[in-house]
């Protein structure tokens, strides 16, 4: 069997990774912003600090703000930078950017519907330029439209790529970006979850983690599986050791396993097999320790820090021959 | 709409009357029962379906790497199967001639003992490659891949104005612009017989495959690109796309045991067909240029071992040197023993002292060419140039005047072009692509490339030209 050129292997690799990345850029800056405007006028420095917040979710991203932005300005400017900015690495405009990039690149591997798909969206951000001078309610719209884009593109992918190694690659790249993201987003967002609910506004709390279920597509899921009670514990479970919802760490890790181990069937145990199956027995295994444990948001850190591991020990193993 | 007819040169489309020449007749009467709105439409349709498709070049210039939109102009230039005949029979004598002249200068070299080529000609050319003499490619194949330029004379009839021998480009806007006409225009398509050029991905990959080192029952062909920022990187992609086989940069590729491998997810792979998209200097920094980033240390090596094929073959680019042209009808008559079936144009060699006068004399009326440049780069149109250009090139020529050739200005054929706001004659020449594996193919199609702007000689994508879909009718409808 010949194996998938390497360099363009990492680049489809990062193609899953950016397109992913795109949508939740676009998905948690939307909720956001929909959860800054639920609670304003409940307690106004809250709404602020839920875009320091969406910082704190994108490692490295860059919201330019006077000292002490009022509410609009910040509003304004983290839905600038998250949606449009090319200087905010982790923004839509960017991530979709380099997504067309990789696809550029290795457009001999894509179906043509794919890079049509992509760059027709890539061509519409860009023609946003700090001079477009798009409102808010315009950046609110764009948001929700690229994210129907992008579903058409990832829909695309579904339905006209070979199921070969490039798909495999793809949906590494995919699966991995999604729950090192579900895992930044518990790390921030466990500590008010897990405070002690007497000394909580309870309207905002719940508010507060609905929008935490909302940011990783799971809302509904939690709600079919647990009903309208948001126990957050409960929700903590849920986005980390769920067997169904695709944002949780647990479905994300073992379709990544599913990948290595359908890579190499039949060879020998590889290095980045081998170091997820020891992350995912732990979650395995360890399910409740880990749920008991005090510091659950730092051992959420941790898990992050782990995949990234396995990321770097596939990119030795298939990228760099 | 409004039809204009060009005042010079050949139309294509119209007697120098006005009336539409019977082969147009049906085409501008299709345009005609649409209404202006509806063509407005559609070509915008038509932009943008070329941006979303990303059909592009990449321009060189400040910033490195712009995309840029290769402009096409929808309406279709239409040639009859029976001068498409004499056309292909042209194109095939030539490339056959060339291919023997190649295989003999790698060899024998019986036509520089017999004084049918100048030896300086050929050892003064940057382009011969020394280290290649005594390596024959297999079957004696060079050039598998090659884009012949034509242009219509006064009266129609077609001349050769160069051979592209090293990597001839713009197949891929071929097939592209047929895809986009039959999407954008489809009921332009339903008089005309117009023969195919899809098959040619699977007509290249054959040809390819022809080429592999013997015994290599499936071989493994790869396009070997400079990269993303290369001008044709499009065409690149498109072409490994539509063949399935890999798009490869040197990076990817590896020399061991005097054979080529890919870096591949499985480990080391080995490759048999490389079809090269870079020059030959850039393939291998062990015996061209050390300071390519581009090639394959080791790669020529492997190549004279006989374990990897190189397409175009390395040294090829000896043929396409300008200053070979005006021999080709010697070298058609010296291997061959026939005369040239497609008549070329008059041509001045700057190596030679009295041609060199006369073009230095007479620069304002001569379009003088870099020999071993392309893309319209290094090239001065004397007629359409000014006075402070023409002094500025003299000084380039004059310096090194054995780098040039000149022809006279060769009035290109005029084709109705849409300019927006109704169809006017604008210049165009045509380049076929001519395939050789088992036996010579010339693909029933070609580039037809457009100066763009009223008055402009200028075709070349690099420098604001555009394309057209190019029909070849099939004999009977002919």
């Amino acid at each position: 069997m010949i194996g998938m050129l390497a360099r363009a292997a990492e680049n489809i690799y990062w193609l899953g990774r950016y397109l992913e990345r795109a949508e939740s850029a676009a998905r948690i800056t939307q909720c956001m912003d929909q959860l800054s405007l639920e609670i304003r006028g409940l307690d106004a420095d809250l709404a602020v600090n839920i875009w320091t917040n969406l910082q704190d979710m994108f490692p490295g991203s860059i919201v330019k703000t006077s000292d002490a932005p009022s509410l609009d300005e910040i509003t304004e400017q983290s839905l600038r930078s998250f949606l449009m900015s090319y200087d905010n690495q982790l923004s839509v405009a960017y991530s979709i950017r380099s997504a067309r990039e990789n696809a550029r690149v290795i457009r001999e591997n894509l179906t043509r519907e794919t890079f049509v798909l992509l760059n027709e969206c890539h061509l519409r951000l860009q023609s946003y330029t700090p001079q477009t001078g798009l409102n808010m309610m315009e950046m609110r719209s764009i948001l929700s439209s690229i994210r129907q884009e992008i579903f058409g593109i990832q829909g695309a992918i579904k339905q006209t790529f070979t199921r070969d190694e490039g798909l495999l690659f793809l949906d590494m790249g995919s699966v991995m970006e999604r729950a090192y993201r579900t895992l930044l987003l518990l790390s921030v967002k466990l500590p008010f979850m897990l405070s002690a609910t007497d000394q909580v506004d309870l309207p905002v709390y719940y508010a507060r983690i609905r929008a935490a279920l909302k940011a990783v597509a799971s809302l509904e899921n939690y709600r079919r599986n647990h009903g309208a009670d948001l126990d957050p514990k409960r929700v903590a479970r849920f986005l980390l050791f769920d067997r169904r919802t695709p944002h949780s760490v647990h479905v994300c890790l073992r379709e990544l396993k599913q990948h290595l181990e359908e890579l190499e069937i039949g060879a020998p145990l590889t290095n980045p097999a081998r170091m997820l199956g020891k992350i995912t027995a732990r979650l395995e295994y360890e399910e409740q320790e880990i749920l008991a444990g005090s510091n659950l948001d730092v051992t959420c850190q941790k898990l992050a820090t782990d995949i990234n591991e396995v990321h770097d020990a596939i990119s030795r193993l298939y990228f760099t021959v | 709409m409004d039809w204009q007819h060009a005042s010079q040169g050949f139309d294509e489309a119209f007697t120098s009357d006005g009336a539409a020449r019977a082969l147009y007749e049906e085409l501008i009467g299709t345009f005609n029962g649409m209404s202006e709105a509806e063509i407005v439409r559609r070509e915008k349709l038509q932009e943008m379906s070329l941006v979303n498709q990303g059909i592009t070049f990449t321009v060189y210039g400040k910033e490195e790497g712009v995309e840029r939109v290769f402009p096409f102009d929808f309406v279709p230039r239409i040639i009859s199967g029976r001068d498409w005949s004499m056309v292909e029979r042209g194109i095939v004598q030539r490339v056959t001639a060339i291919n023997m002249y190649l295989e003999d200068l790698y060899s024998e070299q019986h036509c520089l003992r017999e004084g049918i080529m100048p030896q300086e000609l050929v050892f003064g050319s940057e382009d011969f490659r020394r280290e290649l003499i005594g390596t024959r490619p297999r079957h004696g194949i060079y050039t598998h891949i090659v884009g012949t330029d034509l242009l219509r004379d006064d009266d129609g009839g077609f001349l050769v104005l160069e051979d592209n021998c090293r990597n001839p480009s713009g197949v891929s806007y071929v097939l592209e612009n047929r895809n986009l006409l039959f999407r954008v225009f489809p009921e332009l398509f339903n008089r005309y017989a117009v023969r195919q050029v899809e098959r040619y991905p699977q007509m290249l990959l054959e040809a390819l495959r022809h080429s592999a080192p013997r015994g290599r029952e499936t071989p493994v062909v790869a396009v070997l690109t400079p990269g993303i920022y290369n001008s044709a990187y499009f065409e690149h992609s498109f072409l490994a796309r539509e063949m399935g086989v890999p798009l490869v940069e040197g990076r990817d590729l590896i020399v061991e045991d005097d054979q080529v491998f890919m870096r591949t997810t499985r480990g080391k792979q080995r490759v048999d067909v490389i079809y090269r998209r870079i020059d030959d200097i850039y393939l291998d920094p062990v015996v061209f240029d050390m300071n390519s980033m581009l090639g394959v240390p080791g790669l020529m090596h492997a190549y004279r071992c006989g374990n990897v094929a190189i397409a175009n073959a390395p040294g090829s680019g000896v043929a396409d040197n300008k200053s070979i042209y005006p021999y080709v009808p010697d070298l058609i008559r010296f291997y061959l023993d026939e005369e040239i079936i497609l008549p070329q144009v008059h041509t001045w060699i700057g190596r030679r002292e009295d041609d060199r006068r006369y073009i230095s004399e007479h620069l304002s009326e001569l379009v003088v060419k870099l020999c071993g440049g392309a893309g319209g780069y290094g090239m001065l149109v004397g007629p359409a140039a000014s006075k402070k250009e023409i002094e500025e090139f003299r000084v380039q020529f004059e310096s090194k005047p054995e780098d040039y050739i000149a022809q006279p200005l060769v009035e290109f054929s005029h084709h109705p072009t849409y300019t927006g706001d109704g169809f006017a004659p604008r210049r165009v020449d045509l380049r076929p692509f001519v395939l050789y594996g088992d036996g010579i193919k010339v693909l029933p199609g070609g580039l037809t490339r457009v100066a763009m702007e009223e008055g402009s000689y200028v075709v070349n994508s690099s420098q604001g030209g555009g394309s057209k879909d190019t029909w070849i009718l099939a004999e009977q409808d002919s």
